[in-house]
């Protein structure tokens, strides 16, 4: 019997295998697309355990969708949709019931970065404080911010993710940048 | 990489499109860790072979409810104590003296060593 050859395999023949109940075939896909999840699901939520969580329930949706996947677009393109939409639940259900309790994280102050510190930590603290920033944006603004920057996808990429149009990324992104550049007014 | 260079590339990036260079260097400045913990891909797998694809909500509901307990809990406890300790000093089972460590006869010593 001929093995056969996961890793050289195409995205569209890993799925109809997926199809098929060859398991093997999906875990190849998270094999290729795992770091790419784990980039807009830390880009979006932060460093933390729900990143990991969004980035479990992304693939476990893909698993389950697999069949309405018609090759239209790229797989990597309807991976990345479902990880922003995912994202973009996550911190709506944390907003929505979490605001209840106490403050959340999000209101945490950029002054409480010391960018004058010369601890050895400088890099960090720069890359901390520019990431706190890219948090404090509204979680539309964040989604473009991450496609773009994080992911380097372009425009018309970023709008086919979204499922938006063209000029609402546009618009997205003028306005991300304005509100960035106030929120890093200090990093000079 | 100076502040300055990095916030210019990061502005930059979302109107115009960055060299692969220069995209790369932003990456590395960005991104603390791009990757999953150790074993991701076997705990989905795992996942999805137990069929826990069908209870996925559930363990959502979980975790918000880990999230929500962990905050009510120690204001929760704070309030049963208040509670517990207001309710035996209205029904004079327990005195404000006693709560301060301090019993009747102390305001008698210290008139007395007062007035010496």
């Amino acid at each position: 019997m001929v093995k056969y050859d996961y890793i050289h395999s195409d995205d569209l023949e890993l799925v109809r295998h997926t199809l098929d109940g060859d398991n093997k075939a999906f875990s190849e896909i998270i094999r290729r697309y795992e770091n790419m999840v784990a980039r807009t699901a830390k880009g979006m939520l932060g460093d933390i355990q729900q990143a990991e969580d969004v980035g479990q329930d992304t693939f476990i949706r893909l698993y389950k969708s697999l069949k309405d996947f018609r090759g239209d677009a790229k797989l990597s393109t309807y991976i990345q949709r479902i990880a922003i939409n995912q994202s973009l639940n996550e911190i709506r259900r944390k907003k929505r019931f979490l605001s209840l309790f106490y403050q959340s994280d999000d209101k945490k102050d950029m002054t409480e970065i010391d960018l004058e510190a010369d601890n050895g930590e400088r890099t960090k603290d720069i890359r901390d404080y520019v990431n706190l920033a890219i948090s404090k944006l509204e979680p539309d603004f964040r989604s473009v911010v991450i496609l773009r920057t994080i992911q380097g996808y372009s425009t018309k990429e970023t709008a086919e993710i979204l499922e938006v149009p063209m000029g609402t990324v546009l618009s997205r992104l003028s306005r991300a940048k304005e509100q960035l550049k106030e929120l890093l007014k200090d990093l000079e | 990489m100076k502040p300055e260079k990095l916030k210019d590339l990061l502005l930059r990036s979302l109107t115009s499109d960055l060299g692969s260079d220069e995209r790369k260097v932003l990456e590395k400045e960005l991104l603390t860790d791009h990757r999953f913990s150790e074993g991701f891909r076997d705990r989905v797998m795992k996942d999805i072979a137990s069929g826990k694809i069908l209870v996925n909500g559930k363990r959502e509901m979980l975790r918000l409810f880990d999230s929500i307990f962990m905050r009510v809990a120690i204001p929760g406890a704070a309030a049963v104590i208040i509670l517990i300790l207001s309710l035996l000093l209205n029904q004079g089972s327990l005195s404000y003296d006693t709560l301060l460590g301090i019993d009747n006869e102390v305001d008698d010593v210290l008139i007395s060593l007062l007035s010496e």
